[in-house]
């Protein structure tokens, strides 16, 4: 329902397609006879949990029982849509976050002399280290003399993932990834390790970088009781196919109604 | 070695403000003035959250100051940012164009001393204008006003082609009119729609690498920059000449003590960070659209030149005066068609309008009334309504308090004594009253006459019809 609200072009956002809208209530329908999926080898190799690995083959599993075809391909780049993720989102959040200078918006230091003293010591005083990574990330691989390699480059590699996608989606017409190698860890168990954290995000930023549909569905728990969840990704603007998909499974395995998480205090 | 051996050389960065009703990337009046911050939505004030969306008008300017300066116009653009602090800098980074500027490779013709020469551009690319800083009266600080932030601009980059301050003035010049004429900005320097960044080096006549340049930014006045690449051309040789060394670097040109002074703030070369603007698409400019904007170009000034010679027989001194404006050229036409007569019509623009406009330091597109006053104006002396000394007059009023010249002279009384019966008395009078002339004429001073006239026309304000004044005094005379 959401997705119907916000579904269509909007004139204030140059950057949003004008296309038809569809009414995607109309494809909560329960059948996937026929539906072609593939499954991408390469996220479910190393680095990916093994309880996590199992719960995404039960899926693909049932899916097969339910009367889709089955089959593993191949998406090479996908280890490289991780980094160019990270160069282009943290290129855009250094420009973006620039506003953020104790002039007009955010918080302002008290403590300054001259107009540097107000964008210096705002900016230390106001953001987060995971922000100033980024800021520094960011403004690193836009600096004149590493442009070419890093984001110039990245956008290149964004252009390779999106047609290896495009070549994929000529076979079938889901692909199926785990949403996240591990399940999720404890409030800050990882702060201290932020490439580690980047990692978590392997599976959903490629999606992203490639301007694909994804659809998040649980799948199962771990041994701890921990959700584990897989992703469907569609072809461009082909929502209606995912969610199709998603709601085949979800209706037959009535996972979500089984679930009763338990929260600690 | 003396300043003869050495050549000048001169690269300029023109901004122009277009005259597009809304601003860029939103829908905000470009208005110029208005109280502080006024102007202004959460897209050019950068809320968070908010996102451009680019004016389809300012590309359609920006093609026509392309198409008008023998440019090339992409197929292909884009937008990109360029990211730096500064308070009036809402965003911390100006949405610019970096490497796919909409248009390339066009040139500008100016005439140095009779000879006709072409100065190269290297490119136009549409920006973002920023906002301004009120510096308070009590160095407390300065305040911004975001009005002009997002107002849309043209950048004009030329080749390093000029070789003296005066090619600078013609090349100016030269831009300004053309882009008068297109319709695509005001061009008014006080308000700053038009600004320049000059660079200028010297090297010695016959080199071909060029010296190192310095740069002088955000200049507003012909005049200003003229003088500041003398100064600054002089200075690199003495510089060069004392076997010195010039340092690449960003001047400030004070108009006051005429004297080029580095920046105080000299920081290290700027690093922009130049990149795409994601929140933006590539502009695609298809052959039907550039050929629509050629179709929709009005006449260009050296066309009108040769109307005015061919159908108007003026001479090309004056048809190069007047179409040295548009508003001068627009105000010829309109005033012409009123009253069919160009020749006076043309005398008026280069003698009393030009006049009162230098007095005053306004340029042509200050000129307060409409061509069809003007052609009214000319149609009232050529009645013999009005004398051509009460005209003046009603120009001024005109300045003043621009209305038509006909309620004018009612108002102030100013028709011209044109009746036979009233031109008799008057003379009468005025023959009475100066024996010693009418002595003198009866004594073979044919001259005695002329002071009579300017005694009735003294005694009317000027109003009286001269001719007749002068007819009737010989007739009166001899009696
Ligand atoms: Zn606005």
């Amino acid at each position: 329902m959401l997705l119907n609200l916000i579904a269509g072009h909007d004139e204030k956002d140059s950057t949003s397609v004008d296309i038809e809208k569809k009414d995607y209530t109309k494809a909560l329908k329960k059948d996937v006879k026929g539906l072609k999926i593939g499954v991408p080898k390469e996220y479910f190799g190393e680095g990916i949990n093994e309880e996590v690995r199992e719960k995404v083959k039960e899926a693909i599993k049932k899916y097969e029982e339910l009367g889709a075809t089955i089959e593993e391909c191949s998406l090479d780049i996908a280890d490289e849509a991780l980094a160019v993720y990270y160069i282009i989102a943290c290129a855009e959040a250094s420009s973006n976050l620039g506003r953020f200078d104790g002039i007009r918006y955010g918080y302002r230091t008290k403590n300054f002399k001259t107009l540097k003293d107000i964008y210096r010591n705002s900016r230390s005083e106001g953001f987060g280290p995971e922000v100033k990574r980024r800021i520094i990330l960011g403004t690193y691989v836009l600096s004149s003399g590493y442009y070419d390699a890093y984001y110039k480059k990245a956008q290149k590699v964004r252009t390779l993932i999106r047609k290896e996608f495009e070549k994929l989606f000529e076979k079938y017409d889901v692909l199926l990834t785990p949403t996240s190698p591990t399940v999720a860890y404890e409030i800050g168990t990882k702060s201290n390790n932020p490439l580690e954290m980047y990692l978590a995000d392997l599976c959903t930023v490629t999606v992203n970088i490639a301007g694909l549909p994804g659809i998040s569905v649980p799948c199962g728990v771990n041994s701890k009781g921990m959700p584990i969840g897989m992703q469907l990704i569609g072809k461009p603007f082909d929502e209606e196919t995912i969610l199709r998909a998603a709601y085949t499974y979800e209706q037959d395995t009535k996972f979500r109604e089984n679930y009763k998480p338990e929260f600690k205090k | 070695m003396s300043r003869e051996d050495y050549e000048i050389v001169i690269g300029l960065e023109v901004h122009s403000e277009l005259s597009t009703k809304t601003k860029i990337f939103c829908s905000c009046p470009t208005e110029f003035g208005g109280e502080p911050n006024t102007h202004c939505c959460p897209v050019c004030m950068a809320m968070p959250g908010t996102l451009p969306v680019l004016n389809e008008k300012v590309v359609e300017y920006a093609i026509k100051a392309g198409l008008a300066t023998n440019c090339e116009i992409a197929s292909i653009s884009k937008n990109d940012r360029k990211n730096y602090f500064y308070p009036d800098l809402p965003k911390a980074y100006q949405i610019s164009q970096y490497d796919m500027p909409l248009c390339e490779h066009g040139y500008i013709e100016i005439e140095v001393n009779g000879e006709k020469k072409k100065i190269g551009l290297t490119r136009i690319h549409i920006e973002e204008d920023a906002g301004k800083l009120n510096h308070d009266d009590y160095g407390r600080g300065s305040l911004v006003d975001l009005n002009r932030a997002g107002v849309p601009l043209i950048e004009i980059v030329s080749e390093p082609d000029l070789r003296s301050s005066e090619e600078v003035d013609l090349y100016l010049k030269k831009l300004k009119s053309i882009l008068e004429y297109i319709e695509v900005s005001d061009c008014k320097m006080q308000e700053g729609s038009l600004r320049a960044d000059v660079n200028v080096s010297v090297r010695k006549k016959g080199q071909k690498e060029f010296g190192t340049r310095t740069e002088m930014k955000n200049m507003n006045s012909f005049r200003s920059i003229v003088r500041a690449i003398d100064y600054e051309a002089e200075r690199q040789i003495e510089v060069l000449e004392d076997g010195g060394k010039i340092d690449q670097e960003t001047l400030r040109w004070d108009d006051v003590s005429g004297k080029t002074f580095p920046m105080r703030d000299k920081e290290d070369a700027q690093d922009y960070r130049y990149f795409p603007d994601p929140d933006l698409v590539a502009i695609k400019i298809s052959e039907e659209m550039k050929e629509n904007i050629r179709k929709s170009l009005p006449e260009m000034p050296e066309s009108r030149k040769e109307r005015y010679i061919n159908e108007y027989k003026l001479p090309e001194y004056d048809s190069n005066i007047l179409i040295s404006s548009k508003y001068f050229s627009d105000l010829f036409e309109g005033a012409t068609k009123i009253c069919n007569n160009p020749k006076s019509v043309s005398n008026w623009i280069m003698t009393d309008i030009t006049k009162e406009l230098n007095e005053k330091e306004l340029e042509p597109s200050d000129i307060p009334f409409t061509a069809e006053e003007l052609g009214k104006l000319v149609v009232l002396i050529d009645k013999g309504t009005i004398s051509s000394s009460i005209a003046k007059k009603v120009l001024d009023e005109m300045f003043k308090e621009p209305r038509d010249p006909q309620k004018i002279i009612e108002e102030k009384g100013w028709v011209q004594i044109s009746d036979e019966g009233a031109i008799k008395e008057i003379v009468l009078k005025i023959i009475e009253a100066n024996p010693q002339s009418v002595a003198d004429f009866k004594a073979g001073k044919d001259k005695a006459v002329g002071f009579l006239v300017g005694q009735a026309m003294k005694e009317t304000k000027g109003k009286a019809n001269p001719q007749m004044l002068n007819k009737m005094f010989i007739e009166e005379l001899k009696k």
